[in-house]
């Protein structure tokens, strides 16, 4: 492995795909749930994947690459959904949202029996609206409290934890779905 | 609840990890050519830094020669504003009664006196030489000018070159004299034989110490001229009347002064002295000054002049219209305004529509200055402004928006044109009369771009109870040309342009180029394509160029 940060330092194109290969599971595995599509999900790895070869040199410890490397992937994904936020901003797309009516929903779903496909777990997370998706998955699960998801992306812990709601809502209506279809 | 959360988020993270996905060559395909473009990136400064040396010289180059013009034409003004005011000072030391026509070199040197020696007493000797003073402020004595292009200013006492010159021009009833002053300097070389060597002096170097002396001595050799004029009047050549000069009038024999065209009648040499040999002749002598040249003249040399026409009635008539006149006061002036205007054919960008590429054109418009830097080389530059067309791509953003009546949009940019300011350096080489080539480097920015916006709303129509959904959607589509959408483009860009030139008229050029940009001007990133864009285009305009200086 050192070798390989070496070739990639030195700007060894093979070296930087051997590189790549390592990384790609732990990137796709984050950008993929935090883009709708598997375009911007390339997109952003690709974004991310030159931004470690950029700080490769600050890498100090090889054990913690892993956890290094889906840092920046969540972080780069983060800047991905700030830039398209502020364009649909700029083009006037506001969502109407009402954080004060959060009530207690109860989930009518064992979620200790439910077995989903992981790919469909990708794809019911995919199809998420974008504020709700981005806080699901980092408070969820990459582990981040409300108050730094919205200093994040910059909005309230209210407004964090009503998308939280309204993702885990979505997600249980649609695993609902996806089971009864597969009852039937 | 809480439960129900954490069983929910447990759900998903371990399937979230639990997922594989399988690598694709295309994945890496996207990111070797993102990788390739950093390389580009990184090689850009480079480049700019050489680009920016070279516009650094050229700046520099062409502010020291515009300076050393304008500071040269500066002190010839003083120099004649000092002399029509009458402010010559006196004779120092030619004296009219020891001058002599060139043929009696070396019978006339004059003995070690004290009035060969280097100048002690200035006003002494104007008392002891110098005429009455009527017979120098003649009326026909009315403005000197000197010509410092004639200044030969080489070093080197021993050089074997012609003897330096200086010329007086004098403007006389019959015309304009100019009088070339000849000093020289005598050694002894070995063998004790006699030498002529040029004067080298260390005085007429154009350092500003000394422009002050080399004026002031030519204000009293223009007063040499005068009283020489008077006194060896009957020596020159009477001059044949005008008209019938003009019929004879070779482009050689006419020297341009002061602009206008004039012939040379006579040309006669005094000489004050003959050469002498400082460490005989002089008891002062000190060898380590072995090249000081003391100012004084040892020769001096009449040209006279006479217009060669009398007036402007009188050019159009004779052979003087057809000489190349115009050229030399053309050449001559140190900037001219230029003006360009045409139509550019732009090779539009193999973009993301996957229409067909087609050329499209566009007019420009520049205003800028040209320079002459020598007969046949001219440096021009200027300031344009046009637009690039056929950019052939678009940008679709799609999002599903979660409010009352709307569920989705899309967002589609079609970009259309960069409106550009550039600025090109060129230069025109004259290959023959009329006929010039052209060759540029120079950059373009682009202030902006003009896109077509586009609109699409999905929106939904109404809840139908019985089939307890949305039964029917509608769309609105919005389009409008909008300034702004520049994301996706390179701002600048570095082009390099070959053309030709053709001289219509006096001032005005037809030219025809063809330009090539050397950067890609779309983000590929941002396209999400590999395509470089570069910019190539073809342009035919007028050039026009004004004569800023009249004097």
């Amino acid at each position: 492995m050192q070798e390989i940060i070496k070739g990639c330092l030195n700007n060894d194109r093979k070296c930087q795909r051997l590189m790549y290969e390592f990384c790609f599971p732990i990137m796709m595995k984050v950008c993929k749930r935090y883009t709708i599509n598997e375009d911007e999900a390339v997109e952003s790895m690709n974004a991310s994947f030159l931004k470690i070869l950029k700080n490769l040199n600050g890498l100090k410890e090889l054990e913690k690459l892993p956890g290094w490397v889906k840092q920046i992937s969540v972080n780069t994904a983060i800047d991905y959904y700030r830039s398209k936020k502020k364009y649909n901003e700029r083009n006037r797309f506001t969502i109407d949202t009402e954080y004060s009516n959060i009530g207690n929903t109860h989930f009518n779903m064992d979620f200790t029996e439910s077995k989903m496909d992981s790919q469909e777990i990708y794809k019911m997370i995919q199809s998420l609206p974008d504020t709700a998706r981005e806080v699901l998955n980092l408070f969820a699960i990459d582990g981040y409290s409300h108050k730094e998801i919205a200093e994040m992306l910059n909005f309230s812990e209210e407004a964090s934890r009503w998308h939280l709601h309204k993702a885990r809502k979505l997600m249980v209506e649609k695993m609902e779905k996806q089971n009864n279809t597969i009852k039937v | 609840m809480n439960n129900e959360n954490n069983l929910l988020d447990n759900l998903l993270r371990n399937n979230v990890e639990e997922a594989q996905f399988a690598f694709k060559e295309d994945y890496w395909d996207k990111m070797e050519a993102l990788l390739d473009e950093e390389d580009k990136d990184k090689k850009r400064p480079f480049f700019w830094r050489w680009f920016t040396i070279f516009l650094g010289v050229v700046v520099v180059g062409g502010a020291t020669l515009l300076y050393s013009k304008l500071h040269s034409k500066s002190e010839i003004a003083k120099s004649e504003i000092e002399n029509s005011n009458g402010k010559n000072t006196p004779i120092e030391r030619a004296k009219p009664q020891n001058l002599h026509p060139n043929n009696q070199v070396g019978l006339d040197a004059e003995p070690a006196t004290e009035e060969n020696q280097p100048i002690q007493n200035e006003e002494e000797d104007v008392n002891h030489s110098i005429p009455p003073k009527k017979s120098y402020e003649r009326d026909d004595v009315e403005h000197a000018k000197i010509q410092h292009s004639s200044f030969n200013t080489q070093l080197g006492a021993h050089s074997q070159t012609p003897n330096l010159e200086k010329g007086v021009d004098s403007h006389t009833e019959k015309g304009i004299e100019r009088t070339v002053l000849t000093t020289t300097k005598l050694t002894i070389n070995t063998d004790g034989e006699v030498a002529k060597i040029n004067n080298a002096t260390n005085k007429t170097t154009s350092k500003n110490s000394k422009s002050k002396k080399i004026k002031t001595k030519h204000s009293k050799l223009k007063t040499e001229v005068a009283i020489l004029k008077t006194q060896q009047s009957s020596l020159k050549t009477e001059l044949p009347d005008i008209q019938h000069q003009t019929a004879n009038i070779s482009p050689k024999d006419i020297t341009v002064i002061n602009g206008k065209p004039m012939i040379q009648t006579s040309a006669v040499t005094y000489t004050q002295r003959a050469p002498r040999d400082e460490t005989t002749f002089n008891p002062r002598y000190n060898a380590a000054l072995k090249n000081y040249v003391p100012e004084v003249y040892d020769s001096i040399t009449i040209l006279t002049f006479k217009p060669a026409v009398k007036n402007e009635e009188v050019v159009k008539d004779t052979n003087l219209k057809e000489q190349p006149k115009t050229k030399e006061p053309f050449m001559s002036k140190p900037f001219n305004w230029i003006m360009l205007a045409g139509l550019n054919m732009n090779k539009g960008f193999a973009g993301t529509v996957a229409n067909e590429m087609k050329w499209g054109f566009a007019p420009y418009i520049g205003v800028g200055l040209e320079k002459p830097i020598s007969n046949k080389i001219t440096m021009s530059s200027h300031v344009g402004f046009t637009y690039f067309n056929g950019l052939n791509t678009h940008k679709t953003v799609s999002s599903s928006v979660y409010s009352f009546g709307l569920d989705s949009s899309a967002i589609s940019v079609y970009y259309k044109k960069m409106l550009q300011l550039y600025l090109p350096i060129s230069i025109y080489y004259q290959m023959m009369p009329k006929h010039y080539l052209m060759g540029s480097i120079g950059a373009s920015y682009s202030m902006n771009v003009l896109s077509t916006y586009e609109e699409v709303k999905s929106s939904s129509a109404g809840f139908s109870s019985t089939l307890n959904k949305i039964n029917t959607t509608y769309t609105s589509t919005t389009s409008k040309n909008q300034l702004g959408y520049q994301t996706g483009f390179n701002q600048l860009d570095v082009f390099l342009q070959v053309g030709y030139s053709y001289q219509v008229f006096k001032n005005s050029m037809v030219q025809f180029g063809i330009q090539q940009g050397l950067f890609d001007i779309t983000k590929n990133a941002y396209f999400n394509n590999t395509i470089k864009n570069t910019q190539t285009r073809l342009s035919l305009g007028i050039k026009y160029s004004f004569n800023r200086n009249n004097h």
